[in-house]
């Protein structure tokens, strides 16, 4: 499988992000470009700074040196619900979502006016609960968790855990997603039907970039991967580049001794 | 004789309408504690000092000129008096939270209980504005010159009720509405809040100033039911007694805070009424904070999550719309939104 074309401007470019902690240099020298028109993955051995970089994309670490652009607007230093707000939406490794809320009002969560307060007092936030509850209906429908709708969080199965945070983080009208391990903790025979729905997700106009650990899931949906290993990118290419290339394999088979 | 005194303040109304007025106060600041701790997730442990600005502010505007030994005693009427005590916790409120909201849980818990003890001890030392620990003897009540004093009494447990059906149906409104949810989206998962665009710090700080004046506007009543003002009425104790009941009927739920208030305050006041002979009395007075430990744990031993619970509140009713529900939203349509349109297109 080749690429599809990336021609055109990127939606996120990273140049020269470096991140340390302490004498551990997590994130060093990354700079990379997304294509909106692609489904970019991003993967590494355990410790190798992809977490670190979407904690850093999304502002919710802030980069020792590098700047960050999202749609040609410079983004680097902006707080996290800043970055949401601008269309840059995160997923999170551990699902907890919110405990005490069920599916249903989650999604509400996601969807609802910035101008909170106010919204609560007008029309227009009555107005807005009702096309929100219609919206949230449709997205659990395409994720088949329709039956789900009234089940607190805390008591769903570790798989749905997963698509029901899909589901919010899509509430949020994200313009580029980034999902943080979507397969960990999901049955194996429901990772094919994973990889339906994110495609799906992309084929709506999301773009999309993914992190995990599952290679093979992630060589079977990204159109293009980036490879970290101690903080640098030391690889990209097509699903098939990838996996052909000796340096990739080589962090992946721990075949360096 | 005790015997006498007990089953004498038992059937009087005078004690009945005191017990239900106070009730209706604590209820109106318990539900205000319940929207920023139990749905913020701010664990204020100052509510008191706000309580304290408030009445403060009240009584001191309201003083008739001359009355007491102060340098300012403007004697405004009532409803001033209420928009002062709002404004002025309001923007106190807004001044606290501003340092102490940068801290979570624990310490903001120690720093708004700090704030609070600051408050008693500006009111004892600023002698020329409150009469330092004398305080005033006497406040200002709407309606004096209408009604005798038993019948007062009552037409204010109704004002006070009226109030508290007020303050029901505000945090009503924020259960249901996207400001709620978010509120206990953050108090739940902060990260993912942020990920949804939720500005956290400064819905933090708008919440804490809207519970303010809110308690700055339920400060009157208890200044009402009290009829009198010095530090003494402003210790701990009575934050104290909000978050027992807020944790007894059930934090975070809607009408917990009420129920709570109201077993707590009837249970407390009945315990005090037990007729045991004169040189038992001191240890009835000790054994008191015993018996609401006791109630408290027994609640907690058999309901964890209080009488009522949010997830009784929330959870798949929070969907559904009950009648109540279009109802309150049909009137609020038609009063306040109609209102505002009818301002707009003048």
């Amino acid at each position: 499988m080749s690429a599809p074309p990336s021609n055109g401007r990127p939606l996120l470019s990273t140049r020269g992000l470096h991140k340390a902690f302490g004498g551990n240099v997590a994130v060093d020298d990354v700079s990379l470009d997304l294509h909106p028109d692609r489904i970019t993955a991003l993967i590494g051995p355990n410790g190798a700074g992809k977490t670190t970089l979407f904690n850093i994309i999304t502002g919710y670490e802030r980069a020792d040196a590098g700047e960050i652009t999202f749609d040609g607007r410079p983004v680097s230093g902006l707080a996290p619900w800043d970055i949401s707000r601008r269309g840059v939406v995160r997923t999170f490794q551990t699902p907890v979502g919110f405990p005490t809320m069920t599916v249903w009002e989650s999604l509400q969560v996601a969807g609802a006016s910035h101008a909170v307060l106010t919204g609560m007092l007008t029309s227009r936030g009555r107005r807005e609960t009702d096309e929100l509850s219609r919206r949230a209906e449709e997205i659990l429908e395409n994720l088949g968790l329709a039956q789900l709708l009234d089940t607190p969080t805390d008591e769903l199965a570790a798989g749905d855990r997963k698509l029901a945070e899909l589901a919010r983080q899509l509430m949020a009208r994200p313009r580029l997603l980034l999902l943080d391990e979507p397969a960990a903790g999901v049955n194996p025979g429901a990772i094919s039907r994973l990889s339906e729905l994110i495609r799906d997700v992309h084929r709506s106009g999301i773009a999309l970039m993914i992190i995990d650990h599952n290679l093979s899931f992630v060589l079977d949906v990204a159109d293009y991967v980036h490879t970290m290993a101690n903080g640098r990118i030391i690889a990209e290419g097509t699903p098939d580049e990838t996996a052909a290339n000796p340096l990739v394999r080589q962090v992946y088979m721990g075949a360096d001794t | 004789m005790s015997t006498l005194a007990a089953l004498s303040a038992l059937g009087s109304p005078t004690f009945w309408v005191s017990l239900f007025t106070l009730i209706g106060v604590y209820a109106a600041v318990t539900m205000l504690l319940n929207v920023e701790a139990g749905w913020g997730g701010m664990w204020d442990l100052g509510i008191v000092g706000l309580l304290a600005i408030g009445s403060y502010t009240y009584t001191i505007v309201t003083n008739p000129p001359g009355s007491f030994d102060v340098v300012y005693a403007p004697g405004w009427p009532v409803w001033a008096g209420i928009l002062a005590a709002m404004a002025t916790t309001g923007i106190v409120a807004f001044l606290v939270g501003l340092p102490a909201l940068r801290a979570r849980r624990e310490y903001f818990l120690i720093i708004t209980f700090a704030f609070a003890e600051v408050f008693r001890q500006l009111a004892i030392n600023l002698r020329d504005l409150t009469q330092g620990t004398v305080g005033f003897n006497s406040v200002a009540r709407p309606f004096e010159s209408f009604f005798e004093r038993d019948a007062l009494r009552a037409v204010l447990l109704v004002v006070t009720w009226g109030a508290v059906l007020l303050v029901y149906a505000l945090t009503r409104r924020i259960s249901r509405s996207g400001y709620g949810r978010a509120l206990r989206a953050m108090r739940d998962n902060e990260p993912v809040a942020l990920s949804l665009g939720i500005r956290v710090s400064r819905l933090r700080l708008q919440t804490f100033v809207l519970v303010g004046v809110a308690v700055g506007g339920v400060a009157p009543l208890y200044m009402w039911w009290l009829r009198y003002a010095n530090p003494s009425v402003f210790e701990p104790q009575f934050t104290f007694t909000a978050w027992t009941a807020l944790v007894l009927g059930g934090i975070a739920s809607r009408f917990g805070a009420v129920l709570g208030v109201a077993v707590l305050l009837l249970f407390t006041e009945l315990v005090e009424l037990i007729d045991v002979p004169l040189e038992f009395r001191n240890v009835l007075v000790a054994v008191h904070p015993l018996a609401i430990g006791l109630l408290l744990v027994l609640v907690l031993r058999f309901r964890p999550e209080g009488l009522l619970s949010e997830r009784r509140t929330f959870g798949a009713r929070a969907r559904q719309q009950t009648a109540l529900d279009r109802a309150g939203a049909a009137l609020y349509r038609y009063f306040v939104l109609g209102l505002g349109a009818k301002a707009r297109t003048r």
